[in-house]
């Protein structure tokens, strides 16, 4: 293709896709292409191959994860129980943005995976430099916290029901 | 083009080379050019410093060059103006505190040597001649504070080269940062940016509140010190400010270079006893109510720690290294107890 036909204009097809990916999360919902690139600008690109750890049950959380390429399994230890498996357009870890909590399961890469990290230190920084961003971000935050909440809430009612149900 | 198509991933033994690689030249370049690292340290430590103003820049509004940009250029103004307008007064005083008519200090050595050597005859020992004795040590010091000159100079020329290192570390270092944690295993990657964010939080606040304090405590002495009307009141107070951020030691030797001043320029012992006493008020001042202000949270360092590195400092790098001993020794001491704690609650599990 010549240079003078070929579209030079157009924009990493790389980076647009990571806008795309990110679009769909729900933590970024209601921001803005500006606010989206200034989110992907903090994000960290981390490749696992298959079966490679990506953090353990008990260690000290920083951030969540974006899944964009691959698949992840979230095991309990110490059986290895698999709780779920995750696929492209997932996110995990969201919990320890807001705090320094223990990973409350084991992430572990399925096939060859890309992840997005987005870190507290990163949040933190965004936080001071652009308090309205980070507004947006944190009340998604505790939203999706708050959702998660209720949803673990009816499953030990659920589960109480049940216990009462077979004595 | 798929999301999975787009992104090319390298591999992971390629990463692993250039890590090791980039640590072995690092320390390889450390080796062969300590003064550029120096340098290169000490722009990174004035970059991180200044974050913060940066920062409330980009809060406004203003993008990371241009928000770098307005605090360089501020940076810039105030060390200039410091250079044009403090320096030539400093240094005019200095010399003549180094020329001043000494013959009342001589007096008072003569008498102090009088009796010291009184007491040695009462004891039987040989006698000794003080004013001789300090100059001839002295003269045994200058030719190594003249060997020191040509690296003083060769300092100046990288001097040239530091304020393009603090601009580009300023605007750059949120980006430098991600680059370098590209290089961090996978294992090691959550452990290290945590262990870099919980440092940062620790010593940030100590290292800007130290600066502050050594600056509000230096501009009080001045103050207090002008109105006292004490001789060569600029390099006294500049030298209390800066002693300030050695604890224990700092504030008394602020007090007694002042004192020894005014007494061997003649001064009243009044007068003395007036600089002792707002001194002493500038310290309650700072300990009441700009340590409060400026320092959250404080780091624990035992006296002993405190004297013995700021007496291995000066001894290894002169007043610099006196000067430097404490905050090098906090930023030690959070990075390792750190380092101990939180690697701990990890388990570094590769799969």
């Amino acid at each position: 293709m010549s240079g003078f036909w070929s579209n030079i204009f157009a924009r990493d097809p790389k980076k647009d896709s990571t806008l795309e990916l990110l679009e769909t999360i729900p933590i970024f919902e209601e921001l803005n292409l500006r606010e989206l690139r200034a989110v992907e600008r903090i994000l960290y690109r981390r490749t696992f191959s298959p079966d490679e750890i990506i953090f353990s049950q008990g260690d000290p959380g920083v951030g969540m994860y974006i899944l964009g390429e691959g698949e992840v399994e979230i095991r309990s230890e110490p059986d290895q129980t698999v709780l779920t498996t995750l696929r492209v357009g997932s996110f995990f870890g969201e919990v320890s943005l807001l705090n320094e909590v223990p990973r409350s399961a084991t992430a572990a890469a399925r096939t060859e995976c890309v992840l997005w990290g987005f870190f507290r230190p990163e949040l933190m920084d965004l936080i001071e430099r652009w308090p309205k961003l980070g507004v947006k971000i944190l009340l998604h935050l505790a939203q999706i916290a708050g959702r998660r909440l209720v949803a673990v809430d009816v499953e030990l009612r659920d589960m109480r029901t049940r216990e009462t149900g077979e004595r | 083009m798929t999301f999975a198509e787009s992104t090319n991933r390298a591999p992971r033994w390629g990463i692993r080379i250039v890590g090791v690689g980039t640590v072995v030249l690092i320390l390889i370049l450390a080796i062969l050019l300590p003064g550029l690292i120096a340098l290169l340290t000490l722009g990174a430590l004035i970059a991180y410093l200044l974050d913060p103003a940066v920062q409330m820049l980009e809060r406004r509004g203003l993008n990371r060059t241009s928000a770098a940009s307005i605090v360089f250029a501020a940076l810039s103004l105030l060390v200039v103006s410091v250079l044009v307008v403090l320096v030539p007064a400093a240094v005019a005083q200095f010399e003549e505190l180094l020329t001043m008519d000494l013959s009342r200090a001589t007096a008072t050595f003569d008498s102090a040597n009088m009796r010291i050597n009184g007491w040695i005859g009462k004891l039987g020992l040989e006698e000794v001649d003080l004013l001789d004795s300090i100059l001839a040590y002295l003269g045994e010091r200058m030719p190594s504070i003249i060997a020191v000159l040509p690296n003083a100079l060769s300092f100046i020329g990288n001097l040239a080269l530091f304020p393009f290192i603090v601009f580009f570390l300023l605007k750059d270092g949120r980006m430098l940062k991600k680059t370098t944690f590209l290089l961090i295993p996978n294992r090691y990657f959550e452990f290290s940016l945590g262990l870099l964010f919980k440092m940062d939080r620790q010593l940030g606040n100590y290292l800007r509140g130290q600066l502050i304090e050594a600056f509000v405590v230096g501009v009080l002495s001045i103050a207090a010190l002008w109105i006292l009307d004490v001789p060569y009141f600029l390099p006294v107070g500049i030298f209390t400010g800066a002693a300030n951020i050695v604890p224990y030691l700092g504030p008394s030797t602020g007090a007694v270079t002042a004192v020894t001043v005014i007494l061997v320029s003649g001064g009243s012992p009044a007068t003395a006893f007036l600089i002792v006493v707002l001194f002493i008020l500038i310290q309650l001042l700072d300990n009441g109510v700009v340590q409060p202000m400026v320092i959250s949270r404080k780091i624990k360092m035992h006296p002993l720690l405190i004297v013995v590195s700021v007496v291995a400092g000066g001894q290894l790098f002169g007043f610099f290294g006196l000067l430097m001993a404490v905050p090098v020794i906090a930023i030690l001491k959070v990075f390792f107890v750190e380092s101990v704690q939180y690697s701990r609650r990890y388990r570094f599990q590769s799969g």
